[in-house]
């Protein structure tokens, strides 16, 4: 907590409140000539021109707040796969028994305020990670037939072998049906009916390879 | 014989296809479609920022919010914000969207180059998220200006006001004093931790911090502003 600094009279008799200028100055003040963040990502990108780029590159220097989202930002583009399609990674799938793969982030709705039931709501995206590999999962309607769910998604990290995916009931080794990941990662199950599954990604040659658990397909 | 067909001569439809085909095995698309396939995403951009297609937009949208949502759920700071991958994702579509000039697209001139704008747009959007998670509030009841009419000082910019404060400090220790705590947001003790080389301990922060309180409120203009006169 700030030590408080002692109130003082001014000349005409009023107090000076110091604790209130601090405040309002710290509000008032705060990052007032740093670059926004999206000027700061252009000037990475060699989008800016002269001199405004000399002048961010001053104040990264001079700012550690800067200089802190700056790194951070170089960090962050410096991911793989980042701005590619996946790379392979010859025969990891391979090497693999039975990956259980963590659910990152819990299911996403395309819209705050859809109305239960509607196409909106049943729309959701999930993020799963299971070692080296992310999987992105988007459970939307299926307009070829309007009663059932598509389950979209999209590997990142593999792609070597040939994979292939599949809905299975919960514990079962065998997929109700499969279909192959494109080269891009990329994979479509249709027609899925609504309930609990264990999504199924193997490699070829079948073995084992990451089990996605309890993904519920809603009504 | 093929006619020669440009990308620019498709439809949006048709390019949307390329552009999906591209990333997959080539199946069943014409010859000269799979051709020109590498390019059709990079055309479907150019529609939707030089020709504000919002059509075009909305397909690249569908085509890649799962790689954006994969980058948001990937960025160090989202998991600290409490907020939802998808709300973060939507937002960077939409700087893209405003931010991102015929000018500046032509500049780029790639595919890669725009996925790196766009993934640029991704950290963006979660940085200003913390930024302002961070940005100091002000006590407004304790600082209501007594006077009924605006001073001067209420109407000046940010930078106008820096220029008031900082010319009030004398020496380069009250100048970092002073930015550190109003334009970085440091607290005392985080300040003298943080330039441990130039200040002796925290307690000297506080000296030179009421040192620079004493004289700027003799400055009348800051007196009138930040001061009440009950």
């Amino acid at each position: 907590m700030n030590e408080p600094i002692k109130s003082t009279d001014s000349a005409d008799g009023s107090a000076f409140q110091p604790e209130a200028f601090v405040n309002r100055a710290a509000a008032w003040l705060f990052r007032y000539d740093c670059p926004d963040s999206l000027e700061l990502g252009e000037y990475y990108l060699g989008l800016v021109a002269e001199p405004r780029r000399v002048w961010i590159k001053d104040h990264i220097g001079a700012c550690p707040l800067c200089a802190s989202d700056f790194a951070g930002l170089k960090s962050f583009m410096a991911q793989t796969d980042a701005n590619e399609q996946p790379m392979a990674r010859p025969g990891i799938l391979d090497k693999i028994q039975w990956l259980i793969a963590e659910l990152l982030q819990p299911p996403q709705t395309g819209l705050a305020f859809a109305v239960r039931g509607s196409d909106e709501a049943v729309r959701a995206l999930r993020a799963y990670s299971a070692g080296d590999y992310e999987i992105t999962l988007d459970v939307s309607v299926d307009s070829a037939h309007p009663d059932h769910r598509q389950v979209t998604g999209l590997i990142l990290g593999a792609l070597d072998t040939p994979i292939t995916i599949g809905l299975a009931f919960p514990g079962e080794v065998e997929a109700l049906s499969t279909v192959s990941l494109d080269d891009a990662g990329n994979f479509i199950l249709t027609d899925v009916a609504s309930g609990t599954y264990d999504l199924l990604i193997r490699s070829v040659d079948n073995s084992p390879s990451i089990r996605i658990p309890d993904l519920v397909i809603p009504l | 014989m093929h006619a020669e067909i440009s990308l620019e001569q498709l439809s949006l439809r048709e390019v949307a296809a390329a552009c999906a085909e591209s990333q997959r095995s080539s199946t069943n698309q014409s010859r000269l479609v799979a051709q020109e396939a590498p390019n059709a995403c990079l055309e479907l951009f150019r529609r939707a920022i030089k020709e504000r297609d919002q059509a075009a937009w909305d397909i690249i949208y569908e085509q890649y919010r799962r790689i954006v949502f994969s980058w948001v759920s990937r960025n160090p700071v989202f998991y600290s914000t409490g907020e939802s991958a998808e709300y973060f994702a939507q937002d960077a579509f939409m700087r893209m969207w405003r931010h991102l000039t015929p000018e500046k697209f032509d500049r780029l001139n790639d595919l890669r180059s725009l996925m790196a704008y766009l993934k640029m747009c991704v950290n963006s959007t979660l940085i200003d998220f913390m930024r302002r998670q961070d940005q100091p509030t002000e006590e407004l009841q304790e600082t209501t200006p007594h006077a009924e009419e605006p001073s001067a000082v209420e109407q000046l910019d940010r930078a106008q006001l820096w220029q008031l404060v900082s010319g009030q400090v004398q020496n380069d220790k009250e100048w970092l004093v002073v930015r550190g705590l109003f334009v970085w947001g440091y607290k005392p003790n985080e300040l003298s931790t943080k330039y441990d080389s130039v200040f002796r301990d925290v307690k000297e922060v506080y000296t030179i911090r009421e040192n620079v309180m004493n004289r700027l409120r003799r400055n009348r203009a800051i007196r009138e502003y930040f001061g009440t006169n009950d």
